[in-house]
């Protein structure tokens, strides 16, 4: 057990003579020293350069206090080092009820960091005590660089957290945790590389998938050679429910990694024998999926033109928009008047006055457009190729950029699947004086506290920072997104439409009956 | 508005401005009617009508002046709510708890919405986030959802057009019943002039943005008006670097002479014929980029003309708006002193 307040050896000492981090490769061991390093102080960035966060940090907790909410976009992986956490789960017919109690050297929140799913329990603290928290991006190299440790993580997400996983998944949420256990006990993870292909078209289905991490299409092939992508999957959505209703299923199509692939899979004789005793799940099952198979129907034996997905649509959702994405901002081109207040409302937020959304977008049928603006994706793409700790999550999801950490290495525009990040020159007030000086109104006596102090939001960017691992990278630019007006009373540019013709969405909700409430399970969403 | 009304927009039937600038102008009416309708009359018993009227006229043209306000003020950044920014880790504390509490109503704790609300609001207020964020919070299925949403403290601006344009129709029949129509004097002829030419004027307007946009649509083919702004600018540009590139080579130089030299630094369509010459003696890559920059030049220019369609109005209705407040600013010092 290590105190918080201890020296700072003998913290590093404890966590890396923790079960958790024994044998592991010295490579991450370091790594991990070097993190804990930074935030306890004994390693330090040069005085000129960022302070970014450390990727991991010893937490102290109190008695009953939150470390994280159920529902809160996590993506900390945590350690207990001393005293207990709760995790407390809600909802369900029970309401609330007590999943477990981690002892030190027990840990949570793997499936979050993992598959950026939102924390699937409250974990509050019992007594005083404090936790080793890891964030994402270097828990997940960890997890993929050292096979000890995924080995050792699987097998308590395995005993533990699939329970929890499998709940989240809308077809399974109404079933009892006895019996969701019991089917846990049959689970198998299951690993693929990009490419490889998982089952392949007509093969009868014989396991229930949970996608943990990574992303999956499913190819119909056509009797003439052309194909099709059905769906994609990606992490935390579920497919096979169909086979629970249908007597003889099979697979409409190939399946294949589009990533590295973490799955669960669930035998579905298991499966089968635990719903049935359950009948509301069978009715929801029944009703979802009897939907989907209609419409699935339709597409794959019909193929009439007015009734298949349309190019714009498939390319939109798929290929474009909704792979990953979370609610797109949208312009209904009916009530659009191209006055430009939208782009020109982004400009007055921000002290670099460069808009971060571009109307350019992408047309949607005639109606709509999607613009150019961050989707604060589920699955952040961006998030996880950033390696200098410059994007963070809000427990929301909102994904924020931090200025000051960015060195423009434009690591994010390879990641973002959207192309809605920009690299710009960094923001120096001295080079703007006209920018940042007091407005002519803020000189008003008494009255012109109203409009604003008039003081420069950032100082001069230095021109280096390190990064993990303590390689000197020279700031090649600073990127920006849309923020969502993060702090602000308001979304500018949807608060200044005159016509609200601008607005977020979800994406699917712009096709209508086509996809309804459905799309999201046959796009990529089953929890 | 028949448009607005049909299609339900912001400044429709649906808005409250609609019902009380209607309400306030019928009562204007009726009491108009009640006093026999000698609108713009100044007989004495008349006094008390043309004064109330006046001064409501006058307070529906401040408040129509304060859209143009509003908008003014988020375009350059100096509305106060500009200095209500919550930093970071606040607004992370904030949705914590507030998620915290979604858990619990969902929970044992079994909240009714009321319940719910009287909480959430006293979490935004702990964290000083009440002049930031709202909270809504709904019944679903899967429980009661609570969710933070911006508290747009002085309203969107599609609301403030809604009561600009509620209350410009209100302030036209003000207008009418406290002059009456009357041109006897020069001030109350430039009064009524000016008050129709901007009314009048507003009415095309909100015919023009409520229909102007689909018919702008439809009149985007390939490119849309954003499109072939950014295409426009960027075969100008590169029309003129290859060309400057051919013309510092070698056989170029004669055939750019200085009138075609002008036309591309302008970023200006060539002429017939000097699109001729260029064609005639340019390599391929210089004339394939011409014949881009002309054919997207000339959808950018169809495009920004069809957009002046609907957006031409204001040239007239702003510019007399501003002429005719100052005018009623002159009208009332003038009532007031004599």
């Amino acid at each position: 057990m290590v105190d918080a307040q201890a020296p700072p050896q003998k913290i590093l000492g404890a966590v890396l003579g923790l079960g958790l981090f024994e044998g592991l490769d010295d490579d991450v061991r370091d790594e991990l020293a070097y993190e804990l390093g930074l935030s306890l102080g004994t390693v330090a960035l040069a005085a000129d350069k960022p302070q970014r966060p450390a990727y991991a940090e010893v937490r102290a907790f109190e008695d009953g206090e939150a470390l994280v909410h159920q529902g809160d976009a996590s993506t900390w992986f945590c350690v207990v080092l001393r005293g207990s956490v709760q995790s407390v789960v809600f909802g369900g017919a029970e309401g609330e009820r007590e999943h477990r109690v981690y002892q030190p050297g027990e840990w949570f929140g793997e499936t979050s960091a993992l598959s950026h799913h939102p924390a699937l329990s409250t974990c509050r603290g019992v007594g005083s005590g404090a936790v080793l928290a890891i964030e994402q991006r270097l828990f997940r190299r960890f997890y993929g660089d050292d096979e000890d440790f995924q080995e050792r993580i699987d097998e308590v997400y395995k005993k533990d957290h699939l329970a929890l996983h499998l709940l989240a998944a809308t077809f399974l949420r109404d079933l009892d945790p006895k019996s969701v256990l019991r089917v846990t006990e049959q689970a198998e993870l299951v690993r693929l590389e990009a490419d490889d292909e998982l089952f392949d078209q007509d093969d009868d289905v014989e396991r229930f998938y949970l996608v943990r991490s990574g992303a999956l299409k499913v190819v119909h092939t056509n009797d003439d050679g052309g194909s099709r992508v059905l769906a994609f999957y990606r992490g935390n959505s579920s497919f096979g429910e169909h086979s629970l209703v249908m007597q003889g299923a099979t697979w409409p199509g190939a399946a294949i990694a589009e990533t590295e692939v973490d799955l669960v899979a669930l035998p579905i004789a298991v499966l089968k024998r635990v719903a049935i005793a359950h009948e509301r799940t069978m009715t929801r099952a029944g009703n979802l999926l009897l939907a989907e198979a209609a419409e699935l129907a339709g597409q794959i034996h019909d193929q009439a033109p007015e009734q298949a997905p349309g190019r714009d649509e498939v390319h939109v959702m798929v290929d474009r928009q909704s792979f990953k994405g979370g609610e797109a901002l949208v312009i209904e081109l009916d009530k659009c008047v191209r006055c430009n207040v939208c782009v020109e409302s982004c400009v007055a937020v921000h002290d670099d006055r460069i808009p971060r959304i571009s109307k350019m977008g992408t047309r949607v049928a005639q109606e709509h457009t999607l613009l150019t603006a961050c989707y604060h994706c589920d699955i952040p793409g961006c998030m996880d190729k950033c390696g200098y700790g410059a994007i963070r999550r809000t427990p929301q999801g909102q994904i924020q950029f931090e200025y000051d950490n960015c060195v423009g290495c434009a690591q994010c525009i390879d990641g973002c699947p959207y192309g809605v990040i920009r690299l710009v020159e960094p923001f120096d007030p001295g080079a703007n004086r006209e920018a940042f000086d007091r407005h002519w109104l803020t000189s008003i006596p008494f009255f012109g506290r109203l409009f604003g102090s008039g003081t420069p939001a950032k100082g001069t960017p230095p021109t280096e920072v390190t990064n993990v691992g303590g390689e000197d990278k020279p700031v090649g630019g600073k990127t920006i997104k849309c923020d969502l007006c993060a702090g602000l009373p308001f979304e500018a540019c949807v608060y200044n439409c005159p016509t609200a013709a601008i607005g977020r969405r979800a994406p699917e909700t712009l096709f209508g009956n086509r996809v309804g409430t459905h799309g999201g399970a046959m796009f990529g969403g089953g929890a | 508005m028949a448009a607005g009304v049909a299609s339900g927009r912001s400044y429709g039937w649906r808005s409250v401005h609609c019902w009380v600038a209607f309400a306030v102008a019928a009562a204007a009416i009726g009491w108009g009617i009640a006093q026999g309708a000698r609108f713009g009359s100044r007989d004495p018993d008349q006094v008390v009508y043309l004064l109330t009227t006046g001064w409501v006229a006058t307070a529906a043209f401040a408040f129509l002046a304060f859209y143009a306000a509003r908008k003014a003020a988020h375009r350059s950044g100096w509305s106060p709510e500009f200095k209500r920014r919550l930093p970071l880790a606040q607004l992370e504390k904030v949705q914590s708890a507030l998620q915290g509490l979604e858990n619990e109503a969902r929970g044992a704790a079994l909240l009714t919405v009321k319940a719910a609300k009287r909480r959430a609001t006293l979490i935004l207020k702990e964290h000083g986030a009440s002049r930031v964020l709202r909270v809504r919070v709904d019944n679903t299925p899967d429980g009661v959802r609570v969710t933070a949403l911006p508290a747009n403290a002085i309203g969107r601006l599609s609301s403030w057009l809604a009561a600009h344009v509620w209350w410009g129709v209100a302030a036209a029949i003000l207008v009418f019943c406290h002059g009456g129509g009357r041109t006897g004097s020069t001030m109350g002829l430039w009064l009524n002039v000016l008050s129709a030419l901007v009314i009048g004027s507003g009415i095309v307007g909100i015919l023009l943005w409520t229909w102007g946009p689909r018919w702008l649509t439809r009149q985007e083919r390939e490119l849309s008006v954003e499109q072939a702004l950014a295409y426009d600018e960027h075969y100008a540009r590169r029309l003129r670097e290859a060309a400057q590139a051919w013309a510092d080579g070698d056989g170029g130089g004669g055939a750019i002479d200085a009138d075609l030299r002008r036309t591309l630094e302008a970023g200006d369509l060539l002429s017939t014929s000097q699109l001729t010459a260029l064609m005639a003696a340019a390599p391929a890559e210089v004339q394939i980029l011409a014949q881009q920059r002309q054919r997207v030049g000339a959808e950018w220019r169809r495009l920004r003309a069809a957009r002046g369609r609907i957006t031409t109005w204001r040239i007239v209705h702003v510019p007399l708006s501003i002429a005719l407040l100052a005018l009623v600013v002159v009208h009332i010092w003038g009532v007031c002193s004599y």
